[in-house]
């Protein structure tokens, strides 16, 4: 598509509008788009698109799945996971350049077989091309992808990452040193960013596998440090939506809550309740088979609009507002068939691993 | 009596193995309902008022959560 061409049609606008989509990591996909134009004339041609920040946002929280055109009707569709709402269709552009209509279908993609379990959005973000906290990770000896919740730093000022043991620490079974990847394996594509080592597991809390009448569960917790590798690759930014605040509190039932995650981006929900008596939680160790632990300490959560998290999710960081004022207050680890989310309060985490959340880090 | 000390005392009624009922306290349009959540072995056996310290109850045979690897 030529951008200073007075006319356009669906099948350039279709081609230009899946470049701007998989260089904004909005979209991926193994074939991916090589346009024509470089510089200067790539920037006009992504204006042409009339997309703001707002558009790029409710884009990346619908999840985009695929582009189509229809040359006969010149118009393209855009093809999302998650149902655009009206008001949000309003930010939209339903035409570019005024001769191309744009629709958006809530429409997934068809698959045969066994899915991958891919990100139905955006796996990671870049903020001003930091990797940013809510991002795709995983341990690089073991195939998967799970969520960084949030840097934390140990009182001497070594920076860490948080995520659950599940994730970086391997059910228990990573060794000291273990290297991270970022992203995870299933968010490594053709097109995508270069995998990097984000960090090296260091600790875990405790977390015994077994039932209560047996061994003792109360101190059992789903979650794991890594060092980071190179501070200045990192922000403290939850994915592009908010920094890491710089407060916690406690969670509590009726709270309303955030979070941002390598499958389900940003959601939000409703604390429902606060388990009472130990509660078992199914893991897969990588090579070892099935396991299972029971906590104490869970929060059940409700998505608000849609489902608050789902596998892939795992390491989340946990906020909510209160008097205009962000509070850090949970981590996300577990979730059941039912679509209901499963957190673990964050001030007795922090208090355990004696460490203290980082914000405005490269923000 | 605060919805958590209620689920607490209702627990302690309960006489199972340790690990096999949980309690939730589910809050909903200002309304708290205490569900009993049973290990699905017990959940003939189990015995619990269908109310207590003023909140409904129900049971439920309990499915394990499972980790978002």
């Amino acid at each position: 598509m030529n951008a200073r061409q007075e006319h356009v049609n669906a099948r350039q606008v279709a081609l230009a509008l899946k470049a701007w989509a998989q260089e904004n990591h909005l979209l991926q996909t193994d074939f991916p788009v090589a346009l024509a134009e470089q510089g200067e004339a790539r920037d006009v041609l992504f204006d042409s698109l009339a997309l703001t920040a707002l558009s790029e946002r409710i884009l990346r929280q619908r999840a985009m799945n695929a582009i189509a055109f229809n040359e006969a009707t010149n118009e393209v569709v855009v093809f999302t996971s998650r149902k655009i709402t009206q008001q949000e269709l309003k930010v939209l552009p339903s035409a570019i350049l005024q001769e191309v209509s744009v629709k958006y279908v809530q429409g997934g993609i068809a698959q045969a077989g066994t899915p991958t379990g891919g990100s139905a959005h955006g796996p990671y973000s870049l903020h001003n091309g930091k990797y940013t906290c809510g991002s795709s990770i995983h341990p690089a000896r073991a195939l998967g992808a799970g969520t960084i919740g949030c840097l934390v730093k140990s009182p001497d000022g070594t920076m860490y990452g948080l995520s659950n043991n599940h994730v970086s620490g391997m059910c228990n079974y990573a060794f000291d040193g273990e290297k991270i990847l970022a992203p995870g394996h299933n968010d490594i594509t053709a097109n995508g960013m270069d995998p990097f080592t984000i960090g090296y597991h260091t600790r875990a809390l405790p977390m015994n596998h077994g039932v209560p009448d047996n061994i003792d569960i109360t101190q059992n917790n789903d979650v794991a440090l890594f060092k980071i590798a190179d501070v200045g690759r990192l922000t403290s930014m939850q994915g592009l939506s908010f920094d890491t605040p710089a407060n916690t509190f406690a969670l509590l039932p009726g709270q309303t809550v955030e979070k941002i995650g390598r499958t389900t981006g940003h959601s939000t929900g409703i604390v429902m309740g606060q388990m009472t008596g130990p509660f078992p939680v199914g893991y897969t160790v990588p090579g070892l088979g099935n396991h299972q632990a029971y906590f104490e300490n869970i929060f059940v959560i409700q998505g608000t609009n849609d489902l608050f998290s789902q596998p892939g999710d795992s390491g989340s960081l946990i906020t909510t507002v209160l008097n205009g004022e962000r509070f850090a207050v949970g981590l996300l680890f577990a979730g059941d068939q039912a679509g209901l989310s499963y957190a673990l309060p964050l001030v007795p985490i922090l208090t355990n691993l004696n460490v203290s959340l980082v914000s405005n880090h490269n923000v | 009596m605060t919805p958590n000390d209620a689920a607490k005392a209702l627990l302690d009624r309960i006489s199972l193995p340790r690990g096999m009922v949980t309690i939730l306290p589910w809050h909903e349009g200002g309304r708290v309902v205490m569900r009993v959540l049973v290990e699905k072995r017990f959940s003939h056996t189990v015995d619990v008022p269908d109310e207590f310290e003023g909140y409904a109850v129900v049971i439920a045979e309990r499915s394990p959560g499972r980790a978002y690897h």
